[in-house]
């Protein structure tokens, strides 16, 4: 993985939504690959594996949590950094994300797009840095 | 010295006609109403028990009389249970209902944030931009003030309050504008959206905007309840003095256990209440209250995992000249 290619899977079923921080995903260097529905989320995981999720819950088909669950449970990409994004605030949701081992979870209104931006950027920087630890150690 | 504190509770406690009203329970089915109830039909049933015991010495007479007083004190204390589970099931309900309603009002919000912050690190105002930025903040507008109006037409349904102002509704063509308004999130998903409707305009009497809100609750439903790839067919067909609207879709349907309760405030059916579709569970409700007003009927077939089929009957308008 390189610093400055990270992709990103945006997982977003509001098109205006979506299209926003699409935006500014790519304008800060990232390749954005991104879905409208859960199922096809998880389809293009599989197949594209990117470095960084960012997950609505909400979805259409499949819920950002079942998504994250198949991805878990799947080895070869089970370890994919996840952030959940989403506007449901409440204590059952985030021990769930917790326990699904999400990196974050924000809440949508709480944030302005740069800032999410910033986030997504920190977990790419401390994902990155894990595997330069994981290569030397080899 | 007198406890001012203890006085109000049971003061107010006492106050059967506040506690069904806070409680939102018939006065008979107040907790305090059930237990007075259960005390006093107690008292006479072990004095009535005392007397036939001293007129009479069999001893099956003692054990008939005690099961009496037994079964009425079960049958009184299982009312009240009813009562509780009928109370913790609404608090319950309201509970998600919150839940469901910030997120479904900080949506447009976030949106219209959002928007603002990149209009704001824009380097293109031109007009045509500016267009674009005016119309998605006019649609998270909308969508804003269109949950309002549903949240207010329901607490008026709620309180028997009519919202029908009733005149001719040409359903033909209304249905006709309400299947294009969906034509593109059903594509998204390869849903197949197929009318047909029998000669005519199909006249009923109703109210635009509210038989409006009836149609778009129906088909928002049925498109949201579809599997990707699957079907929806809308019909509208002549029985006498009604036009009957048809919304059928082979979805994810309602569950037999959960059908009772499809027509009540907050309703979200098991197998969609877990996270992946969005709805206030109040469309169903308000359709049923309007379609009531309007002197029609709703209901439905539906059969998990196959589909859901909803039958809403209009009354007809045969004369143009109504």
């Amino acid at each position: 993985m390189s610093i400055d290619a990270v992709r990103v899977l945006l997982v977003e079923d509001d098109p205006a939504l979506r299209d926003i921080l699409r935006d500014y995903l790519e304008k800060d260097g990232f390749i954005v690959i991104e879905s409208g529905n859960g199922s096809d989320a998880l389809s293009l995981a599989e197949s594209e594996k990117p470095e960084i999720l960012l997950l609505d819950i909400i979805l259409p088909v499949m819920s950002g949590f079942e998504v994250l669950e198949k991805v878990r449970a799947n080895p070869e990409i089970g370890r994919t950094p996840c952030i959940f994004l989403t506007n449901l605030d409440s204590s059952e949701n985030i021990s769930r994300s917790i326990s699904l081992g999400a990196v974050a979870y924000l809440i949508k209104s709480d944030y302005e797009p740069q800032d999410i931006v910033q986030r997504v950027r920190k977990v790419a920087d401390a994902s990155f840095a894990r595997q330069i630890e994981r290569n030397k150690s080899f | 010295m007198v406890d001012m504190g203890m006085y109000r509770k049971i003061q107010s406690g006492l106050n059967i006609f506040q506690q069904a009203r806070d409680l939102g329970l018939p006065v008979w089915k107040t907790p305090t109403v059930l237990f007075g109830l259960m005390a006093l039909l107690t008292v006479i049933l072990m004095i009535t028990v005392h007397f036939v015991v001293q007129h009479n010495d069999d001893p099956r007479v003692l054990v008939v009389a005690e099961a009496i007083v037994v079964m009425t004190v079960f049958s009184i204390g299982g009312s009240m249970i009813s009562a509780f589970e009928e109370i913790a099931r609404s608090n319950k309900m309201k509970s998600e209902f919150i839940t469901i309603v910030s997120h479904q009002m900080k949506t447009p919000l976030t949106k219209m944030k959002w928007l603002m912050s990149q209009w704001e690190r824009s380097e293109d105002y031109s007009p045509r931009r500016m267009h674009v930025f005016l119309n998605q903040m006019r649609l998270a507008n909308e969508t804003i003030i269109h949950l309002s109006s549903d949240l207010m037409d329901a607490a008026r349904i709620d309180r028997g309050e009519k919202i029908v102002i009733l005149g001719k509704v040409a359903l033909k063509d209304l249905v006709i504008i309400v299947m294009k308004e969906y034509e593109m999130t059903a594509g998204l998903r390869n849903i197949r959206m197929c009318f047909q409707s029998d000669p005519g305009d199909a006249m009923v009497l109703g109210d635009d905007k509210r038989v409006k809100v009836v149609v778009d609750n129906l088909l928002s439903n049925a498109v949201k309840y579809s599997r990707d790839g699957g079907r929806i067919f809308v019909g509208i067909s002549d029985s006498g003095d009604s036009r009957i609207l048809s919304v059928k879709d082979d979805g994810v349907g309602i569950p037999e256990d959960q059908k009772q309760f499809v027509f009540e405030k907050f309703f979200r059916g098991r197998n969609v209440a877990s996270g992946n579709v969005d709805g206030t569970g109040l469309g169903l409700f308000l359709s049923r209250g309007i379609i009531h007003q309007i002197g029609g009927t709703i209901e439905f077939r539906s059969t998990e995992n196959v589909g859901s089929e909803f039958l809403v009957s209009f009354p007809a308008i045969k004369d143009t000249s109504v």
